[in-house]
């Protein structure tokens, strides 16, 4: 019989290749650099993902949420922001778990066999004041106050946009080359900096910067998609916490707006106390018990 | 019915409406014409 953790590994990473090839399903568009303008960039992925990433078939949530906010006839998008309560309300941060393509690209970092850091829970925070401020205050005072506003945190901070769109299409527009100043370099520094930060923590990015994962985080509250802790079971050994990406106790914290709910921690417990799904744990404990007898 | 899930269920509720009201306020066009362009600002090239 396979080791579960193996068995949890694999399935978990078809899963996020297969969602960052729906996503990225024009990858031949990287040889022309042209972008593909068909009907499903009116859709949105749940996780990062730019869109003018040449490979990308649909929009990337923030980057929608800024366009439309950036617009005086328009101001808040109800599309995204419902679009983000829909999904977060569902799988909350399973979303980062599995379905994001930048989320896949850290784990690959991550994966990288260097010493690992964990970083102080303080910085986590630092994701909810790039929400605040980058994706929700500054552009509606911007838009309000000046009839339109940037895009603040694609234009000034995501690296996923750096990485997906800006590299690919220099590399393929000679004449975007002349447009990129200072603003791009310190765009490519903050590049550089979450690949060497993923190198050596686990998701940096997504603890650190990803307003997205703040949103999803949030929802992890109350998500149907839940992590279960039966503590009857549980030994306290310790080895949830110890092989979780993300630093949380599921034990203490099974709905920490940081699970990611990847199912490390239900793979490595011994005792089968941590359930992951969208039911009662004890029932579901009972189901995968009753399957096995 | 918990109280998490009963927040979860009104939560995707509220998520679908504001869907709807967004289509109907024709944002996804707004979506649509950023994402097939190169977006120089969202890139950090404008």
């Amino acid at each position: 019989m396979a080791d579960p953790v193996f068995k949890q590994k694999i399935r978990r990473k078809l899963i996020q290749i297969a969602a960052f090839g729906f996503t990225n399903c024009h990858a031949g568009n990287f040889i022309t650099g042209k972008l593909y303008n068909g009907k499903f960039k009116e859709f949105c992925t749940p996780g990062l993902n730019c869109y003018s990433c040449p490979a990308a078939a649909v929009s990337c949530p923030i980057g929608s949420l800024l366009a439309v906010t950036g617009r005086a006839d328009l101001k808040v998008s109800f599309y995204v922001w419902g679009f983000l309560l829909a999904i977060g309300a569902v799988l909350g941060r399973a979303v980062c778990g599995f379905l994001c393509p930048f989320g896949l690209l850290q784990d690959m970092l991550g994966a990288i066999p260097l010493f690992k850091l964990r970083l102080p829970k303080a910085l986590t925070y630092v994701k909810y004041v790039i929400l605040g401020a980058f994706v929700i205050v500054i552009p509606t005072v911007l838009v309000i106050a000046t009839g339109k506003s940037a895009p603040l945190f694609c234009k000034y901070i995501c690296p996923a946009g750096t990485l997906e769109g800006a590299v690919p299409l220099l590399l393929t527009h000679e004449q975007l080359r002349d447009s990129a100043g200072a603003l791009f370099w310190l765009k490519a520094g903050i590049l550089v900096l979450v690949i060497l930060g993923c190198l050596f923590v686990r998701r940096f990015f997504c603890k650190l910067l990803c307003p997205l994962g703040a949103v999803y985080g949030l929802l992890n509250k109350v998500s149907l998609y839940h992590l279960t802790v039966d503590k009857s079971k549980c030994i306290d050994c310790g080895r949830c916490a110890g092989c979780c990406p993300m630093d949380v106790d599921p034990v203490k914290h099974p709905r920490s707006a940081e699970c990611i709910r990847c199912g490390a921690c239900r793979a490595a417990c011994p005792a089968g106390a941590i359930t992951i799904g969208f039911g009662d744990g004890k029932k579901r404990a009972g189901t995968e018990e009753a399957a096995e007898a | 019915m918990n109280k998490r899930r009963a927040a979860a269920i009104a939560i995707l509720a509220v998520g679908i409406l504001l869907i709807a009201a967004g289509i109907y306020r024709g944002e996804i066009d707004a979506i649509f014409k950023k994402a097939v362009i190169v977006c120089m600002e969202c890139i950090g090239l404008g």
